[in-house]
């Protein structure tokens, strides 16, 4: 199995320890350094890459003129007004540099039907259905269109579909390996009664997992104590060997005098705690539940999303995001104040459409902004090709309300902040990973094209090209 | 349900105000042949523009308006509301139906249409067809038909042919059509697509069926369009020689056709008019100007693009006369919009409709 990076890479140094060790001992053929790498952009034989433009856009609503951008080992590693390019650096220039687009609810780059499968589980992994070879042509056009990273998922058939995985459209290859865990609860044509239950069926599937991850967390502090007993008891025995034994000698002899066998005292090693009964699915889960990962939601209707907000109140540390949300606007006080995010898909459908008249069409976005609630915009994982289009549909949110700040957050720093990915792409910073465009207009303006795309500190696309 | 009222009573109140002439005044009026005039006035008397000019009207009522005014979007298939009217099951010939029938000015749906700056559109024949009958061209917003017996429309694609009932095969399509055509007596709808008076618009998807549709015109003189195509980048010249333009399906749903942006990149170098489908009931409301959009990102010039939503679709549906642009005469079809109107993160203000207010962003501020 190959691995990928995830989040137990950068965890407590304890738990890295603890994950190499198990690699090592599992005679994983990954050297511990290449392990710890595997997030890291690809340096091979990279020559230097110089940027410039008029306009540098640092995180939404935050921009810098005239600036020049050094990435070396796909990083930025240097920024300034005054900064030339290095001898032999290849240099790009265009009016408007910013962060590549990240979709944060796509299919693209995924085995199709593995992402239309019903046959998946929490534990289903998306890296395990990357397809970079069967789609390299729907890559390719992402790779024009500036959509360089998208937070794919399996299973849109199952109702809980695993780990997605967040994926640069340059080769397929991931980011983060676990970036969320999503379910749906937008089976069409059930009756409200199933709908409900639908919602209900999740709500105890958390509850399980978080009995699990309770059970889990027990087990490993009664382990702890049990361990740290065992200690001291054997420290005990060591230094106290002599007494011990005439102590047990003496026992002995008064018991023979008095006809009555001695009884041993029962070795503590005996009562060692057990822990849970293994479940891979409810460990996943868990994981969402503890807030360790987000969990992605599907709900596009009102009854759902009534349910849901109402049964997840007691799972304090989920990190909810909402996909879809069509009727979302009912709840935006709430969603608001729980810091729900919301990816919207500005679906094609018209008002009058499944939702029927709460359905605000292309203004959801922005009436959703309007209210506090973060929105992301999102392809909505219904064909690879989608993610294409995610530069036009955040144009059209702005075209129907939504500040045109927001709707550059919602393609860039939104869904790396949601996904956990802030420290590395999202925005525009000394440090951070190469993951950018050079575009020759403002980044949603439907007249400006794509002059460059620079995937983890590689050209993957220039215009003309 | 408040909003709805609100776009049921729009069309009422302009026009208790379109009996009396009146200007707008914006910053930039795309004429919509390509060319842009600065801070000017528009004047429209009983529906129709006046005048475009750079100098305030006397005694005309001037609404200023904060934006860009560009000309009404036209939609070359449209068939929103028409439920299946539009197309005859049974036969596969009804070159004398007039499509106007289908048309249903009632339908809800057409409002989140005219909310998207398109205000007049083409209601063609059901592509499974060989000659479904004559396109109307309507205005969804005024509830008219614009014109009847506009376009004759022919389904030579893949779609028209049947599994047991006859045509069956291409062969056997071109005999039938053939035959129609050279028997269509003096003043039938064939006869005048022939002799070059109403445009055709034949469907026809790929290559093969494309080469096969230019022949089919070449050889019977008709002039029009053809409504498919995706991969015409790969027949420009062919194209470019027939005369004919091309219609672009549109398709934002699930995603914008990659082919269609090359193909319109290059009908636009070699300078052969094209446009779009708006096919709202499938794509939504706004599929026809994201795939222009799309198309932009690609480098297609701003111009073209709104010249393929305007003007040149006037032309390839032979209402340039009336349609497409704002020049003197033309019907009073304008859109205000807060940006350049081929732009997505333009909002649309209002649209008119022959002379008419029949939709105001104002009126629809109950979501915010």
């Amino acid at each position: 199995m190959r691995s990928y990076p995830s989040r137990s890479d950068r965890r407590s140094p304890l738990r890295k320890l603890r994950t190499l060790g198990i690699a090592l001992t599992a005679g994983a053929a990954l050297s511990a350094a290449s392990l710890a790498a595997q997030d890291e952009p690809d340096p091979a034989a990279s020559p230097d890459l110089f940027l410039r433009a008029n306009k540098v856009i640092v995180s939404p609503g935050k921009s810098l003129d005239n600036m020049g951008l050094l990435v070396r080992d796909g990083r930025i590693v240097a920024m300034g007004k005054d900064l030339a390019a290095p001898e032999g650096a290849q240099t790009i220039e265009g009016e408007v540099i910013c962060a590549a687009f990240i979709d944060p609810w796509s299919v693209a780059g995924v085995d199709a039907s593995s992402a239309r499968s019903d046959r998946v589980d929490t534990a289903s992994r998306a890296t395990d259905a990357l397809d970079p070879y069967g789609q390299d042509e729907v890559l390719d056009d992402l790779l024009a269109s500036g959509v360089l990273m998208m937070r794919v998922e399996i299973g849109s058939a199952a109702s809980v579909s695993g780990v997605g995985a967040v994926i640069r459209a340059d080769g397929a290859t991931p980011v983060l390996a676990d970036a969320a865990i999503s379910a749906r609860l937008n089976t069409p044509g059930l009756d409200p009664v199933s709908r409900v239950g639908q919602v209900d069926r999740l709500a105890s599937a958390l509850g399980g997992a978080k009995k699990y991850a309770d059970d889990t967390a027990a087990f490993e502090s009664n382990l702890k104590t049990w361990e740290e007993e065992i200690a001291k008891k054997e420290t005990e025995l060591t230094e106290d060997f002599k007494k011990a034994k005439k102590a047990r000698d003496k026992k002995v002899k008064e018991g023979k005098e008095d006809g009555e066998e001695v009884k041993e005292k029962k070795y503590k090693e005996d009562k060692r705690p057990s822990p849970p009964k293994f479940d891979a699915k409810k460990a996943s889960l868990a994981r969402a539940v503890g807030g360790e990962v987000p969990m992605v939601i599907h709900v596009e209707q009102a009854l759902e999303l009534r349910e849901l907000l109402r049964v997840t109140r007691p799972f304090t540390r989920m990190r909810m995001v909402i996909a879809g949300g069509r009727c979302a606007l009912l709840f935006a006080d709430e969603l608001a104040e729980r810091g729900i995010p919301v990816i919207v898909t500005p679906a094609p459908s018209s008002p009058g459409g499944d939702v029927g008249e709460m359905d605000p069409g292309f203004a959801l976005a922005g009436e959703l902004s309007a209210r506090g609630v973060e929105v992301l915009i999102g392809s909505g994982a219904t064909s690879a090709s989608a993610s294409r289009d995610l530069p036009l549909l955040a144009a059209a949110a702005v075209g129907h309300g939504l500040d045109e700040d927001a709707a550059f957050h919602a393609i860039t720093a939104g869904p790396a902040r949601v996904f956990d990915l802030q420290s590395k792409v999202g925005s525009v910073r000394r440090g951070l990973h190469a993951d950018l465009l050079v575009l020759s207009g403002d980044p949603l303006s439907s007249s400006t094209r794509v002059l460059a795309s620079i995937s983890g500190g590689k050209v993957v696309h220039q215009a003309g090209n | 349900m408040l909003i709805s009222c609100l776009i049921a009573a729009a069309p009422l109140l302009g026009a208790t105000a379109a009996d009396d002439a009146f200007a707008l005044r914006a910053s930039h009026v795309h004429v919509g042949d390509g060319q842009v005039v600065l801070d000017a006035f528009v004047v429209v008397e009983d529906g129709v523009v006046k005048s475009v000019s750079n100098n305030a009207p006397r005694g005309v009522r001037v609404v200023e308006v904060d934006g860009h005014i560009a000309p009404g979007f036209i939609s070359l298939r449209e068939t929103l509301g028409a439920g299946s009217e539009n197309s005859e099951r049974t036969r596969k010939s009804t070159p004398t139906a007039d499509l106007s029938f289908a048309f249903d000015p009632t339908s809800p749906s057409w409002k989140g249409l005219v909310a998207e700056g398109v205000t007049t559109v083409l209601l063609p024949a059901g592509s499974s067809q060989i000659a479904g009958g004559q396109a109307a061209i309507v205005s969804p917003a005024a509830g008219e038909v614009l014109k009847r017996n506009a376009v004759v429309t022919l389904g030579l694609s893949r779609s028209a042919l049947g599994s047991s009932t006859a045509p069956t095969s291409f062969a056997g399509l071109y005999a039938h059509l053939g035959e129609q055509f050279d028997a269509a007596s003096e003043g039938s709808p064939l006869a005048d697509a022939k002799a070059g008076k109403v445009p055709v618009m034949m469907r026809a998807v790929t290559r093969s069926e494309v080469s096969r549709a230019l022949d089919f015109a070449a050889a019977h003189g008709l002039k029009g369009a053809v409504l498919g195509a995706p991969e015409a980048d790969d027949l420009v010249d062919e194209i470019k020689a027939s005369g004919l333009g091309v219609v672009f399906e549109s398709k934002a749903a699930p995603a914008s056709s990659q082919d269609v942006v090359k193909s319109a990149l290059a009908l636009s170098k070699a300078e052969v008019p094209f446009a779009f489908t708006s096919d709202a009931g499938s794509q939504g409301p706004l599929g026809m100007r994201m795939q222009a959009a799309a198309c932009m990102r690609a480098g297609l010039e701003a111009g073209a693009a709104l010249r393929a939503m305007t003007a040149d679709a006037a032309r390839i549906a032979g209402v340039d006369a009336t349609h497409g642009t704002i020049a003197t005469g033309r019907a009073a079809d304008l859109v205000v919009w807060s940006g350049p109107p081929t732009d997505l993160t333009s909002r649309v203000h209002s649209v008119y409709a022959g002379g008419h207010l029949v939709h105001s962003a104002h009126a629809h501020g109950a979501h915010q």
